[in-house]
């Protein structure tokens, strides 16, 4: 072991741990007391749910969480899939050209992307967020199948050539039976970072319909509120936590396919 | 290479995903730098050729600038920071204490919520009135420091960092936890052998061969910094006095608010400049090695 085993070095890591555990857990704990207190945990989150527009903005979330991670998935598989079991034309161009999308910070594109929207008229439409998220999230995909693909062995494909199967029989007969699990990975990260999103509607949605569920705090915004008092921060923090209860609901019950999409997606740049 | 009809086939695999980078990365690219050469609002009918114009204002633009001094300072204190205690988690985890997985699940959750629930908890904690802060420094008599954190310009972009240490510390983390992994055990042991205690063990043992994933998180950071705007726009939107301007809420500012397009995207092309020397130079330098 990295860390010496006798009693004293075991206890100083463990005060030390609970003490950046402590710190750690301090922001979310004050979330969720402010949520509980003011006119009292019920109301709170009862003011919340009977807001207009909560279930709007939570079904717009699903929707665009929905299409997004479809078109990722689809796109992404097949892309890597040629790249590391096919042999298409500029084979590393394409790879290298796609790596470009991991560098490139997408915010610094909003000007052009913004023109382009304007030109087609993709404000009022959840194609808004759909494609420039799932643009975003596709080269980080196409990485994290190839690299999982790379180490499929290719024998179990020559088998299957020299009986005569194609290309997108393999894909769906061997190759996809045997990705279940970065396929886990991949879609519960697409879900995370697009229900998570909350700059891309701001960047291209103009119309108050449509916006996913992180645009739900402002309408409980206490800057509203007359000066003096003290403000009602329980609706405001209770909506906070509504947001992120499914991202709990998740983390609880795929903790490891979350965490192996991080250890998969950085180790091999 | 011998083309043959499958070789062009397996392209058709690889175009859709090529069409939307092409139109989200690519295009995109290519338009920022055409029009940093235009003074244009991005919808009228007047474009006009000004050369080198727009790149002369942006060195000598105070608010560009801040907001580069700005941004490198964030990346230089929360990469360092988080991979300080992403790797001091991860070390102390390697031992015989109770509980692991408590502690793992408390260090990585920030990173999983929406930049949204973070931006809006902490504004809240440095509320010059109602903030958690400055209610504890009352409780502990230090009234003197209390403080409209996010209000002044000299500590909103460090309380502002916190928020952002607070969030990837976790994820910095999970990589060092992964990586000490694939560390053989038997090398601690030798070196206890030879008298090192656990400060010499992790200088010269657990640092050096944790290489890969240094760099992989300073690329990281490095972007990260980059793409930061969400928290910024949420909390401070760049005040006060720009303070917490960055290159990424300056080009919204311009771009998309001030309908100044071809400015933004001198700024923008700047930001894309910088992302991929500096991710290419590492790239580089570590596969010399």
């Amino acid at each position: 072991m990295l860390i010496g085993q006798d009693k004293k070095t075991t206890i100083i890591s463990q005060i030390i741990l609970t003490f950046l555990a402590i710190i750690f857990s301090l922001p979310i704990l004050i979330m969720l007391k402010i949520s509980f207190v003011g006119k009292g945990f019920i109301n709170n989150y009862l003011q919340v749910l009977r807001f207009d527009y909560t279930f709007k903005f939570f079904y717009n979330s699903l929707i665009v969480s929905f299409f997004t991670v479809l078109i990722v998935l689809t796109l992404s598989i097949l892309t890597a899939y040629s790249l590391s079991k096919l042999k298409p034309i500029a084979k590393n161009t394409f790879f290298n050209l796609i790596l470009i999308g991991l560098m490139v910070p997408g915010v610094s594109l909003i000007v052009p992307i913004f023109l382009l929207f304007l030109k087609f008229n993709l404000f009022k439409s959840y194609l808004a967020m759909i494609l420039p998220i799932s643009a975003g999230i596709i080269p980080f995909a196409i990485l994290l199948f190839k690299n999982y693909m790379d180490n499929i062995p290719n024998d179990l494909i020559e088998a299957a050539k020299i009986d005569g199967a194609g290309p997108l029989y393999i894909l769906r007969k061997i190759i996809l039976p045997l990705s279940y699990s970065i396929m886990v990975v991949v879609i519960i990260w697409t879900f995370l970072m697009t229900w998570n999103d909350y700059s891309t509607a701001l960047f291209f949605v103009r119309d108050k319909e449509l916006l996913p569920v992180t645009h739900l705090p402002n309408y409980f915004n206490m800057a509203t509120m007359a000066a003096g008092n003290i403000p009602d921060y329980g609706p405001f923090f209770a909506c906070l936590v509504l947001i992120s209860l499914p991202i709990m609901l998740v983390y609880l019950f795929l903790q490891k396919f979350i965490e192996d999409g991080v250890t998969a997606g950085a180790s091999k740049n | 290479m011998n083309l043959n009809k499958s070789n062009v086939r397996d392209i058709l695999y690889i175009l859709p995903s090529f069409i939307f980078i092409t139109i989200f990365f690519f295009y995109p690219i290519g338009y920022i730098f055409g029009i940093s050469f235009f003074d244009w609002n991005g919808v009228s009918q007047n474009k006009s050729f000004v050369g080198l114009e727009n790149y002369k204002n942006f060195f000598v633009d105070p608010i560009a600038l801040k907001a580069l001094k700005n941004q490198i300072l964030w990346g230089i204190i929360t990469i360092f920071s988080q991979m300080f205690l992403g790797l001091s988690m991860a070390i102390l985890l390697r031992s015989k204490v109770r509980f692991k997985i408590v502690y793992k699940v408390i260090f990585f959750f920030p990173n999983i919520i929406s930049i949204v629930v973070v931006a809006y908890i902490f504004n809240k904690i440095y509320d010059n009135n109602f903030g958690e802060l400055n209610y504890f420094l009352e409780m502990i008599k230090l009234n003197i420091l209390s403080h409209p954190w996010l209000g002044d310009p000299d500590t909103a972009l460090y309380c502002l960092m916190v928020a952002n240490i607070w969030q990837w510390s976790g994820f910095s983390f999970l990589l060092y936890h992964a990586g000490l992994t694939q560390i053989n055990e038997d090398l601690y042991e030798s070196a206890r052998i030879d008298g090192a205690n656990i400060f010499n063990i992790v200088r010269s043992i657990v640092i050096p061969l944790l290489k890969p994933t240094h760099i992989a998180l300073l690329i990281l950071g490095i972007i990260g910094t980059l793409k930061t705007f969400d928290i910024i726009y949420l909390t401070t939107r760049g005040g006060p006095a720009r303070s917490t301007e960055f290159l990424s809420t300056y080009v919204f500012q311009a771009g998309i608010i001030e309908f100044k397009a071809s400015y933004a995207s001198t700024i923008a092309l700047m930001i894309v400049l910088i992302a991929l020397v500096l991710t290419t130079i590492q790239v580089k330098a570590y596969s010399r090695d």
